[in-house]
């Protein structure tokens, strides 16, 4: 699933935001990557994502090395991966239906596919209702779920989540973990990425501390100290 | 297919979201096509006028009269080894008097009192050039040859049309290069306007795993249909102001002659419409570069 190892990156101004950093996390895992701001966390979602290259080290994700694919072959890593960003990024224009059936139509899947699966995900993530809604319509929690449903929608491996709650209430906030922890017990693999120490000691998951760019703790049971 | 159809809705709809930039993109370029293809075309012409002359332009040479007949024929080798000569007649006086004689018909009777033994007329010889841009230096050859008393050629004519063709040819290839130029970035603005209002969505396509084409093409598309209209616009508007020139100018002036519109009316709407496309294209991709590096 994800194996980095050793893993550091510098970027070209010379900011070493990664520092020879090692994770692995299995199938069907659900982990918490925290730590504070600017302690390197969000340079791992881009390694991840293949949206920056290791400097030194390896990153396996589902099998592909971002370090030494060819950069036609990112697509198709993606398309293993569902991402979901604090600021939601939903498009406006489009209604939630459209907003989840674009994910799929982008990748080129078949209308009667589309037609299938965006309804399914619309209920997983208890929006049924909203599917002709425009995303400005909609609570912040309800549109963190549609980007959820966006994610989930071309059936990903692995979900990562960048501070999904970060312009959440905590009662939203809360409701949200639940969706992926539901997520996670339908077996893909979830990494959330956060800073909301509350959340974390709430679900006693495994909790991968990051600071200064390098991974300073890794332990199961929730409870972290910023 | 499916894809197919769904690159060209999203072509479309960019073109009519910023329709007025694409009208402005459309009017630019065909412009741009109708001033090069104008000038293309007067060049062309010029070319056939010059291929006209060149092929029914004579140079004369009359041989000394101190030459017998046979001595002026066997000047033809010494000819023969000048480069720039296509084709080599020799004419001999008497046959010319002959000729002279038929040429004048009814009126021929002013030549009864001409016959071989005081024949005013000379030996020549015919040539026709291979280059006549380099005429000057060719009668410089001919009139070094000894037995050669003067020669005969409408050699300024030649050289001026070959002057005005060379100064067109490079008016033509500079305006081509600037109407690429131009048309590029006139597209490229144009596509551009539309990829900045997409960014969004864009960014969206690239993380949920969308290939780089999957997003380029509706924009190439764009390009595409704009260039495309673009020449189809130009093409008609060139056959308007080409008929027109045709009136005005067809035959005013000395050995320039004008070609039919409808003789080349396939091969103008073909390099329009192509050069349309493949600057639609070579903007729609050069602007979309910057929004791929998601």
């Amino acid at each position: 699933m994800i194996r980095m190892n050793d893993v550091t990156m510098v970027y070209d101004n010379g900011t070493r935001a990664v520092n020879k950093a090692n994770l692995r996390v299995d199938e069907g895992e659900f982990v918490f990557l925290v730590g504070a701001s600017g302690s390197g966390k969000t340079t791992i979602i881009k390694l991840l994502t293949a949206e920056v290259r290791p400097t030194e080290g390896r990153v396996l994700v589902n099998n592909y090395n971002v370090g030494e694919m060819k950069k036609r072959r990112i697509p198709y890593l993606r398309r293993t991966l569902g991402v979901v960003y604090q600021d939601f990024r939903l498009i406006n224009t489009k209604t939630v239906y459209e907003n989840v059936a674009f994910a799929m139509r982008t990748i080129g899947a078949k209308g009667k596919a589309i037609k299938a699966r965006v309804p399914y995900v619309l209920d997983l993530v208890g929006l049924s209702d909203k599917a002709s809604e425009k995303p400005l319509n909609l609570s912040g929690g309800e549109q963190q779920r549609v980007a959820i449903a966006r994610a989930l929608v071309n059936n990903p491996r692995l979900i990562i989540a960048d501070e999904p709650t970060g312009n959440l209430d905590p009662a939203r906030s809360l409701e949200l973990m639940t969706l992926f922890e539901k997520i996670n017990e339908l077996g893909t693999t979830v990494l959330i990425v956060t800073h909301e120490k509350g959340l974390v000691d709430e679900f006693e998951k495994r909790v991968v501390m990051i600071d200064n760019g390098e991974i300073v703790s890794d332990q199961t049971g929730g409870y972290y100290q910023l | 297919m499916r894809r197919f159809g769904y690159y060209w809705k999203e072509g479309f709809r960019n073109i009519f979201k910023h329709g007025f930039m694409s009208v402005a993109a459309v009017l630019i370029m065909a412009a741009c096509l109708i001033l090069t293809g104008t000038v293309t075309l007067i060049a062309y012409n010029i070319d056939l006028s010059i291929t006209d002359l060149q092929q029914s332009n004579e140079i004369v040479v009359f041989i000394d009269e101190s030459l017998t007949t046979r001595e002026a024929r066997s000047l033809g080798s010494d000819f023969n080894r000048i480069d720039n000569i296509a084709t080599i007649e020799f004419e001999d006086r008497d046959v010319a008097l002959e000729k002279y004689r038929e040429e004048l018909g009814e009126d021929a009777d002013i030549l009864d009192s001409f016959d071989s033994s005081n024949n005013p007329l000379r030996n020549s010889f015919i040539f026709t050039l291979t280059d006549p841009t380099i005429a000057d230096e060719t009668i410089d050859q001919i009139e070094a040859v000894d037995g050669v008393d003067y020669v005969r050629a409408d050699e300024n004519v030649i050289s001026k049309l070959v002057q005005v063709q060379r100064v067109f040819n490079i008016v033509a290839l500079a305006m081509i290069v600037g109407l690429a130029v131009i048309s590029i970035f006139i597209i490229a603005n144009t596509v551009k306007l539309a990829m900045f209002a997409r960014r969004e969505e864009i960014s969206i396509q690239k993380i949920v795993g969308a290939t780089n084409w999957f997003i380029r093409w509706p924009f190439v598309i764009e390009g595409m249909v704009l260039g495309l209209v673009a020449g189809g616009l130009a093409f008609l508007a060139e056959w308007g102001l080409y008929t027109e020139l045709f009136n005005i100018a067809g035959g005013v002036i000395p050995y320039f002659k004008l070609v039919l519109f409808d003789s080349v009316r396939w091969v103008v709407l073909g390099v329009y419409c192509g050069a349309g496309v493949l600057f639609g294209i070579g903007g729609a991709v050069t602007s979309i570069r910057k929004f791929m590096d998601v």
